[in-house]
């Protein structure tokens, strides 16, 4: 059996989660302290992702980074890359499919951060980097795992946007799940089943995680 | 000495303050909403006044006309807070051990957190978190970090109001002798006329943002000139013969 489906999924799912995570986290924490206008909109654009149809964001990909389109032809010329139908286009489709999860999470988890630690952090004279990573992150550490399980699951499962802009070519972009559409359409139902059971229980898995996770920090 | 002339505009009112303070602990009274704890913050540089000066001894904190704003971390202005604000994911050692005054070396660093544990009594609680230990313990942990943190000047926002009254006198006692052996001044935020008269010789009364009355506290309540001190000073008498009135 070839497993390239799973090495690419999984390393896409990472690749995604890690860009995810830091873009997620500051973009919580910045756009909390704007003015309640700004914020709104922004929140709005960044959680649309959530709601639309993942084959709108592969469209919108594709109008972007399309071979002939602004963003693909630049980075054509410039680096001699291309953009769509590689396997790490489905980075691209995931990190934008995932990102509000992520997003979310960390922006509640940080309106619901005690500021007082931080004005205390300040007076005793600790830094704003040592803050946030020593004090604010860690006291919002559950939800913050909870958003990074969540936008991995939600990567390693992306379909949509994927099939649209890195498309399926065995051994090459493949990701678990379009093997299973692909499989399915071929008539291939025990393979298909197999990618199927694989991908539940790496999902499964983490989910574990999160809740694992949060019964621990309860005895505290 | 220190020196505060700020106005800044709050939600309903503009505080718009003019005093200076040499006191070891200088009361700062009035109801919520009445500014001092905006004072407070303004002075730790944790908000920031419309404008005016804080001066501490020679040093500008605040100056609106020389765009002169020392982060709250440059100030070395010692703030204990209400709800002690002790650093939850920390142990009781580690939450002393990060603050100490970053002109010390490794070493000496952890002499400093030894001694102030040994001085304050927190032996024993080293490895604990502060969600385990008591609001009394909870306040000497958050005294320790200011202590090693070598602050020129403390701020005390309503130490006592999370406590309830069998303990905050206790622990008011406790506080008056740690900030004695400390020597450094301090402004001490309430709406409990009875714990300024506890630690305060001098106090300044607000209300909405302005200075409503200055004076020794023996005068503020003997003598109050408003009525929002004088109510203060009866409701602080508060007893059993005025509960069978109601």
């Amino acid at each position: 059996m070839d497993l390239y489906p799973l090495f690419n999924s999984l390393r896409i799912a990472v690749i995604a989660t890690i860009i995810i995570f830091f873009i997620g986290i500051f973009a919580a924490y910045y756009i909390a302290k704007l003015p309640s206008f700004i914020k709104g909109v922004l929140d709005v654009i960044l959680t649309l992702p959530l709601v639309l149809p993942p084959t709108v964001v592969g469209y919108l990909l594709l109008m972007l980074l399309g071979p002939k389109r602004p963003l693909g032809m630049f980075f054509n010329d410039t680096f001699g890359l291309k953009m769509v139908m590689t396997w790490w286009s489905a980075i691209f489709a995931s990190v934008i499919v995932a990102f509000p999860l992520m997003y979310r999470t960390a922006r509640g988890a940080f309106e619901s951060f005690d500021e007082t630690l931080a004005y205390a952090g300040k007076t005793l004279g600790l830094s704003d980097t040592y803050i946030f990573w020593r004090i604010r992150m860690p006291y919002c550490a559950k939800s913050m795992i909870a958003g990074i399980v969540l936008a991995f699951t939600r990567a390693l499962g992306e379909y949509g946007a994927t099939s649209m802009v890195a498309g399926y070519t065995p051994g090459k972009t493949a990701t678990i799940s379009t093997t299973v559409y692909q499989l399915w359409r071929i008539n291939d139902e025990a393979g298909a089943t197999i990618w199927v059971i694989i991908n539940i229980a790496i999902s499964a898995i983490f989910l574990l995680m999160i809740n694992s996770s949060e019964r621990k920090s309860k005895k505290c | 000495m220190l020196r505060v002339k700020i106005k800044k505009q709050l939600d309903k009112s503009l505080l718009d303050l003019n005093f200076e303070t040499d006191d070891e602990i200088l009361g700062l009274i009035g109801a919520s909403g009445s500014g001092k704890s905006m004072t407070l913050k303004c002075i730790a540089g944790i908000e920031k006044p419309d404008e005016g000066i804080i001066m501490l001894n020679d040093r500008a904190l605040f100056d609106s006309e020389n765009n002169i704003n020392l982060k709250p971390q440059e100030r070395r202005i010692g703030y204990l807070f209400q709800s002690y604000a002790l650093f939850p994911q920390m142990t009781v050692r580690k939450n002393i051990l990060v603050s100490v005054n970053k002109t010390y070396d490794k070493v000496e660093k952890r002499k400093k957190v030894d001694e102030i544990i040994d001085l304050l009594g927190l032996n024993g609680l080293e490895d604990k978190f502060p969600s385990e230990i008591s609001g009394g313990q909870q306040q000497r942990v958050a005294f320790a970090r200011i202590v090693v943190n070598e602050p020129e000047f403390l701020l005390l926002d309503e130490p006592f109001s999370a406590l309830d009254a069998f303990l905050r006198w206790n622990i008011a006692k406790e506080l008056k002798g740690m900030i004695k052996s400390l020597g450094k001044k301090a402004i001490f935020v309430t709406h409990n006329i009875n714990e300024v008269y506890y630690l305060c010789n001098n106090a300044i009364a607000l209300s909405e943002g302005k200075e409503i009355e200055k004076n020794s506290v023996k005068e503020l309540i003997d003598n109050p000139k408003t009525e929002i001190v004088k109510k203060m000073v009866e409701y602080s008498d508060f007893g059993r013969s005025e509960i069978d009135k109601l």
